[in-house]
């Protein structure tokens, strides 16, 4: 280019005044180099200050017995100490700056535990994971907000499963041991609703729309206290429903992009809890004596069942009202069917809730396949045939059918694979 | 301007609470030691891990049993405070259990009950005693369980915890092995007079 601005210069086609402009303009669409500089050299800096550390680290590991006790106990300190200087310079001088904000809190988050932890084997002291953690977790909360930290407050939901996973599981715990979880995902919930407000299509509120869904699974498992209660059943069946209809309701207001974790838990969630309902064994289950867990888990299962059950009726309810019913989705409605076979297994034979589970999970794949074809969508299409195909698989194992007769649905459900998905390229090919 | 104010005052105050907890773990521990009573308890070992606290050496305390009376009123996690005798090998044996705490607290441990069982018929409660874990090196740790055990098949008497109790807490600051602090067996530092 230089080249050519100089000959053109030669011969009188740019004057030396407009190739100097000409210049200039070239230069500024040019990337900064020094920019490009200094994120290597930030890359390098990092990386090199983390292997610092950890030479440190090693070197009093390694002489760790040999430390006194008064010297360990300052060591035990100092990552805390930095972190905490960290934090505070963030919030005098670097408030706007997401590295900063996010960096000073992840390590400030980490060090509280590791401060925790060394001090406790310092001095031998007894406790608990549950009770290390819920400590841990209440120190380092007050992050998300002082910083409005996103990593923080994954790191936070991800500690608080784990707490109630260590704390409500088990058969020695108390019912409701664990209930500080609640506490803290609804201290969690004004930051992740701010967030999605905020960053809608964002990689952390993304993330929180996986992590947030299955953190409540395990949350609600601490009630079951490890029992295999009709009414747990019912409570879980309801939370996938709700998480379906919110998961629909972000993606009507284009809240969740690609990251909508609701959908993916709710969806896939509510027809398998039907599949696993679809057996007449899942039902006899829940009709004899209640076990020792059952017993110990008290009216908490029931409590559930109805609430959950009762705030997935109001968001269906919501949904259906604002549409015709041609357009309502009918694997939202998975969860309630659930709770009414439930009962008519109780009240009836469990082989008829087990032949009404076997029918609703038919037609929502047919609904499927249906509408993979009106909105020519072939992930809509195919998720239809996979659950009739799964279907199908399932009745093989506890059905008395011939092997000929077996033979012949599968040859039908492996065709309608085939012929499907090539109508609907006809379709989409025929539509240009 | 509430944001100014607010800002650095949450900040302050959320970091005092951080120095607070380990800061407390740190004084109270340390003021058992010092102050505290000295006392010997025998135990076997097992070399089980902790994912954030390391290699830790289980003292499972030989004299945990306290037989109760016919009738009792003691449930399984009831709190209790226990106080202690040396017996005449100089271990500590417990001496009473009761449900509502003594006068002199100095020599008394606050615990709760494991579980209660019976021996020939008799009603026997097993307390729970809050210092069974030994922190180690975690490359040290499996050595020292090997110790441990050759120790108490060859010299029983020889090996036990050393805690320090004081006004219902205890505290384990060591443990011996032949005679020998267990930190020193692992340093390969000469024998000197335990406690």
């Amino acid at each position: 280019m230089q080249h050519d601005i100089d000959a053109m210069i030669a011969d009188g086609v740019l004057s030396p005044e407009t190739a100097e402009a000409v210049r200039q303009w070239y230069q500024r669409q040019q990337p900064p180099k020094p920019q490009q500089g200094n994120r290597l050299m930030l890359i390098f800096a990092v990386l090199g200050s983390l292997m610092v550390a950890t030479g440190i680290i090693l070197i009093f590991a390694h002489n760790w017995d040999e430390l006194s006790v008064t010297l360990k106990t300052i060591l035990a300190f100092v990552p805390m100490l930095i972190g905490q200087i960290a934090v505070g310079y963030t919030l005098w001088r670097k408030q706007d700056m997401a590295a900063w904000r996010e960096a000073s809190g992840g390590w400030l988050a980490l060090s509280i535990g590791a401060c925790i932890a060394l001090v406790s084997q310092i001095y031998h002291l007894p406790g608990e994971l549950d009770t290390f953690l819920l400590t841990w977790l209440v120190l380092g909360g007050g992050l998300i907000y002082l910083l409005s930290s996103s990593v923080v407050a994954v790191l936070f939901l991800l500690g608080a499963t784990w707490y109630v996973v260590e704390a409500g599981y088990g058969y020695r715990t108390e019912v409701g041991a664990g209930w500080p979880y609640w506490v803290m995902i609804a201290f969690l919930v004004p930051w992740y609703i701010n967030e999605v407000k905020r960053r809608p299509s964002g990689f952390f509120a993304g993330l929180m729309h996986f992590l947030l869904p299955l953190s409540l699974l395990f949350g609600l498992g601490m009630f079951a206290k490890g029992g295999n209660n009709g009414l747990m059943w019912v409570a879980n069946s309801s939370l996938l429903g709700t998480f379906l209809l919110l998961g629909l309701w972000l993606a009507q207001k284009k809240l969740a992009g690609r990251w909508n974790g609701y959908y993916v838990a709710g969806l896939p969630g509510s027809v398998g809890v039907l599949l696993a309902g679809t057996f007449t064994d899942f039902w006899k289950d829940f009709n004899r004596s209640t076990s020792y867990s059952d017993l110990n888990a008290g009216a908490w299962p029931g409590i559930l069942a109805f609430v959950i059950t009762l705030a997935a009726i109001y968001l269906l309810v919501n949904k259906c009202r604002r549409v015709t019913p041609t357009q309502w989705y009918l694997p939202a409605f998975g969860f309630l069917v659930f709770a009414l076979l439930w009962f008519a297994s109780r009240a009836f034979l469990p082989g008829a809730a087990a032949f009404g589970a076997n029918v609703f999970v038919l037609l929502c794949g047919v609904w499927m396949l249906w509408r993979g074809q009106a909105t020519q969508s072939f992930l809509r299409l195919n998720t239809g045939l996979a659950v009739i195909g799964l279907l199908a698989i399932l009745r093989f194992f506890d059905t008395e059918l011939s092997f000929v007769l077996r033979g012949v649905i599968f040859i039908g459900v492996g065709l309608g694979f085939v012929l499907a998905n090539y109508q609907l390229i006809q379709k989409k090919k025929s539509n240009g | 301007m509430v944001k100014k104010i607010l800002l650095p005052a949450f900040f302050v105050l959320l970091i005092a609470a951080q120095w607070y907890v380990p800061a407390d773990m740190v004084l109270q521990s340390s003021n058992v030691i010092s102050k505290g009573t000295l006392m010997r308890f025998k135990c076997a070992p097992v070399d089980p891990k902790d994912p954030f606290r390391g290699s830790y050496i289980v003292l499972n305390l030989d004299n945990r049993d306290f037989p109760l009376p016919p009738g009792h009123d003691f449930q399984m996690n009831e709190k209790v405070f226990v106080s202690f005798e040396t017996d005449s090998a100089g271990f500590a044996q417990i001496k009473t259990v009761t449900k509502q705490k003594p006068r002199g607290m100095r020599d008394v441990l606050e615990t709760e009950i494991d579980y209660i069982s019976k021996e020939d018929g008799k009603p026997v409660a097993t307390l729970e005693f809050p210092f069974t874990r030994f922190y180690m090196d975690e490359f040290k740790a499996p050595k020292a369980e090997r110790l441990y055990n050759d120790a108490m098949l060859t010299d029983s008497a020889g090996t036990y915890a050393i805690v320090h109790i004081y006004y219902g807490k205890a505290r384990i600051s060591n443990v011996v092995v032949k005679g020998r602090l267990i930190t020193d067996w692992m340093l390969n530092k000469p024998a000197k007079i335990t406690p």
